[in-house]
């Protein structure tokens, strides 16, 4: 039996000979030594979350503004019209009380 | 290897990158001997070793040494492997011989080219086998693992793997009747 085992042995010599590409070896060496992280990092968690929200926060701060700006828009021609006109109703209204006087 | 295994097994646990590098170094190969002559295709074996260790690299915090080889636990990795390839592809690849022939490269410079034949002739007569009976003749005569490593590995008692592998052996004669074996 065990002269039989050793011939055997003998007979599959040429598979001990088999072996991986070296530049495959190398490249995944890299990736199991190099890209190791830890499976949950709370800080990272936090930081991705206050991320996330603050990306959030100021998005929703843009849109919110700019629709203000749109709502409120300032014509200053408008705004120039709008002050002639009240003084001249100001002008008329002193000029009825003077004749009533 | 001038490193304890037991110690780099520790250190890889504790996060020690270069530790599992080394452990990496050490069963690169035969763990991708093993799964090519399972798989009987190059490349799939490639992928199928690098997802060992990468799963090895991801589940080394549960890794419990039970006093059984490190590599018994990656072989365990492999095996899984293998058998989701076997359970996925309704038809499997096989390299009509050519899985063997890897190059000078990978049979390294003692092996001429004349022995190929014979090694193909080996491969065909291995196809025969079982599952069981092909991983127990692996891991006896090409990896050289004692009984008792291989029980550890396949998880059976001696007596069972010295069964299979005296059917092996008989089925392998057959096969390779012109050799004396």
């Amino acid at each position: 039996m065990i002269e039989n085992e050793e011939k055997f042995t003998k007979l599959f010599a040429p598979f001990r000979a088999i072996r991986p590409r070296e530049s495959m070896l190398s490249s995944v060496l890299e990736r199991v030594t190099i890209s190791k992280q830890p499976r949950f990092n709370i800080w990272s968690y936090q930081l991705f979350s206050f991320q996330t929200a603050f990306a959030l926060g100021a998005l929703l701060l843009l849109i919110l503004g700019v629709r203000g700006y749109q709502a409120s828009h300032f014509d200053i021609g408008t705004e120039v019209l709008a002050i002639e006109m009240e003084s001249e109703e100001i002008g008329g209204m002193l000029l009825l009380d003077m004749n009533y006087e | 290897m001038a490193h304890n295994i037991s110690d780099l097994v520790a250190s890889a646990r504790a996060g020690d990158k270069e530790a599992f590098g080394l452990l990496y170094r050490e069963y690169f190969t035969p763990i991708y001997r093993f799964v090519l002559i399972k798989t009987r295709h190059k490349e799939t074996a490639e992928d199928i070793t690098q997802a060992v260790f990468l799963k090895s690299l991801g589940a080394i915090d549960e890794y419990k040494d039970t006093g059984a080889p490190f590599i018994a636990w990656l072989y365990m990795i492999a095996r899984n492997l293998c058998l989701d390839y076997f359970k996925k592809k309704s038809t499997i690849i096989v390299e009509e011989e050519t899985w063997l022939e890897l190059g000078d490269e990978s049979f390294g410079a003692s092996a001429l080219a004349e022995k190929r034949e014979r090694t193909q002739e080996i491969a065909r007569a291995l196809e025969k086998l079982s599952n069981d009976q092909c991983e127990v003749v692996i891991l006896r005569f090409i990896e050289e693992r004692s009984y008792a490593e291989i029980a550890e590995i396949l998880g059976k008692s001696e007596e069972a793997l010295r069964a299979l592998n005296s059917r092996a052996m008989k089925i392998m004669k057959v096969e390779l009747k012109n050799y004396e074996v």
